[in-house]
């Protein structure tokens, strides 16, 4: 493997602030990981490439959150205004973690298990570069499929 | 499974008061305190000269109070020094990983008699510091900024686990019910009132300030109150455990070496690690209606012992949040999934039970110094099973079999200990 290809966060992270969702498959077994990793989570084949996966799934469980993390609680979120933490299952087998956007998040029993998602890219303000300019990191999160 | 190439029985064990100790106690002083309880503990005395070895559990005083490198100060405290002196970190199961690398020293036979302690002092960073050291348990990398947080991936266990079985808000309630009545019965607990006298409390300063006074009639009522906030649905704030600080102490010995210290070892018969990832999501397959790594720990006790669920009698399980302690019952084989619920509704769980769960109080009122918590609860069964559990708590029946479960994070490390009165 080039280290041009070579499976590693930063590249991960990168590629979500493309927008694009990279997972990692095995040659070998066909496994599909996400996030992406370079040893296959399920033969330990060292061969694994990057594969682009479709963004869709369903919701595995969740929780709203009304006393949340930091990063969280920068953004606005309280215990007025609580965010949702989701697993989701993708299409393609692995699953993630996120936040889930786009629905009741203070009406957390009307939030369906195995609901149909669809990935989005969310943005946080993490510093400042010497310049002054903002630093941002982009992670993955889900909404309901329209 | 292997077992043990020679046996090992605890001869001591005890505890510092755990509680909101900071700034009055600090570690160095709650550990000198679990010290000199274990010594006292000890029936024919035991001195540092004959400890071969010292292993301590902390999670993370190096966020906590700015101090790494504590296994050698905690050592020269109680005169262990110049003996080996390691720290062992796995999150809220860094001291019990430290008790099975403590038993497998003395089985290997490079040691003979060994002290295990736990520290951590917690109180010295207000709520938010402490949410954020704990946070460093999770997955960093991948999981903090979904706004995952230890509530919030517990309650998202909880909610996989009413939408799979109907579990309810009521059933993880009587959970939290039986801690109150235990702790109640715990001088070494944080919090030693039941839930009926911190409503009473609630009302009184409630017509003290001239507020409203609530109309709770029963515990029932409390759940849903403004009095007990959503956290993380669905959690609420009595379903969490506390921010504690505290220590604990405990003597092995081998053994060859065991009658020298008292009459009455109390034996390892079985002990287990497992591990998982430490991302929920990364559980493929896994249950996320509980944690993989305890049924994995329990497998390799239950085998290294010969025993099965059905001879526990009395167990500590690790209940930082009511879910886990539900989710624990069903993982350790006590109940089927989906089961538990019935079980705990039906009383079998409380001190007069048939397998009586957390007399401690457990980590919701005992409190869960997270570093000390897996050396906190075998404190609790050694006291059960030597038959000197304080006020009214000890288990009327002879307990032969006991166990604690203790786990790190959202169930990446979990370690799980069986522990008998014969040499089986």
């Amino acid at each position: 493997m080039s280290e041009e290809n070579l499976v590693t966060v930063d590249k991960y992270f990168n590629f979500l602030s493309e927008k694009k969702l990279m997972g990692s498959k095995c040659p070998k077994c066909g496994n599909i990981d996400l996030p992406a990793r370079r040893l296959c989570s399920k033969c330990i084949s060292d061969e694994c490439e990057w594969f682009e996966l479709s963004g869709k799934g369903v919701l595995k469980t969740f929780s709203s959150i009304y006393v949340g993390a930091k990063a969280m609680t920068q953004k606005g979120y309280n215990r007025k205004k609580p965010y949702v933490f989701a697993v989701c299952q993708m299409d393609e087998g692995c699953s993630v973690s996120g936040q889930l956007i786009g629905v009741e998040e203070d009406k957390p029993k009307e939030i369906p298990f195995d609901m149909p998602i669809q990935v989005v890219y969310l943005k946080t303000r993490t510093g400042e570069d010497k310049e002054g300019n903002p630093i941002y990191r982009w992670d993955v999160g889900f909404e309901p499929q329209k | 499974m292997k077992k043990l190439n020679r046996r090992v029985a605890i001869v001591g064990a005890a505890m510092s008061k755990f509680g909101i100790n900071y700034p009055r106690l600090r570690s160095i002083d709650m550990w000198q305190e679990a010290w000199i309880n274990a010594v006292k503990l000890t029936d024919k005395g035991i001195s540092p000269k004959v400890i071969d070895e010292f292993f301590l559990g902390n999670f993370t005083a190096d966020l906590f109070n700015h101090q790494g490198h504590m296994a050698p100060q905690m050592a020269d405290l109680v005169g262990l020094t110049p003996k080996p002196a390691s720290r062992f970190e796995g999150a809220c199961a860094s001291s019990g990983i430290a008790f099975r690398q403590g038993v497998m020293s003395i089985a290997s036979g490079v040691n003979d008699v060994v002290c295990i302690g736990g520290v951590e002092q917690m109180n010295e960073l207000n709520t938010e510091g402490v949410t954020g050291a704990l946070a460093a348990a999770a997955d960093t990398t991948y999981e903090y900024f979904a706004g995952a947080t230890f509530p919030g991936l517990y309650a998202a266990i909880a909610n996989a686990h009413f939408n799979k079985y109907g579990t309810t808000p009521k059933d993880l309630w009587n959970i939290a019910i039986k801690a109150y009545e235990n702790g109640h019965e715990n001088p070494f607990a944080q919090e030693q009132h039941t839930l009926k006298e911190i409503m009473e409390n609630k009302k009184n300063k409630a017509i003290k300030r001239g507020k409203p006074v609530p109309e709770w009639k029963d515990e029932y009522d409390f759940l849903g109150s403004r009095s007990n906030p959503m956290i993380a649905y669905p959690l609420r704030l009595f379903d969490c455990s506390l921010i504690t600080d505290g220590a604990a102490c405990v003597f092995l010995a081998s053994e060859e070496d065991a009658y020298k210290y008292t009459d009455n070892p109390i034996w390892v018969s079985g002990i287990g690690q497992g591990s998982a990832s430490l991302s929920l999501h990364d559980r493929n397959g896994g249950l996320l209606t509980g944690l993989n790594a305890t049924r994995e720990a329990a497998r390799q006790a239950y085998e290294m012992s010969g025993l099965g669920p059905k001879d526990i009698q009395i167990a500590e399980v690790h209940d930082c949040f009511t879910i886990a302690e539900l989710a624990a019952l069903e993982d350790l084989g006590f109940y089927e999934p989906g089961k538990a619920a019935t079980a705990i509704n039906n009383g079998e769980t409380k001190r007069d039970g048939i397998r009586p769960i957390n007399t401690s109080g457990g980590l919701k009122t005992k409190g869960h110094p997270v570093g000390a918590t897996g050396v906190g609860q075998i404190v609790e069964v050694f006291k059960q099973m030597r038959g000197i559990a304080e006020r009214n708590r000890q288990v009327k029946k002879d307990i032969k079999i006991g166990m604690s479960h203790n786990v790190g994070g959202s169930g990446a490390t979990v370690v799980v200990n069986i522990f008998t009165k014969e040499k089986i």
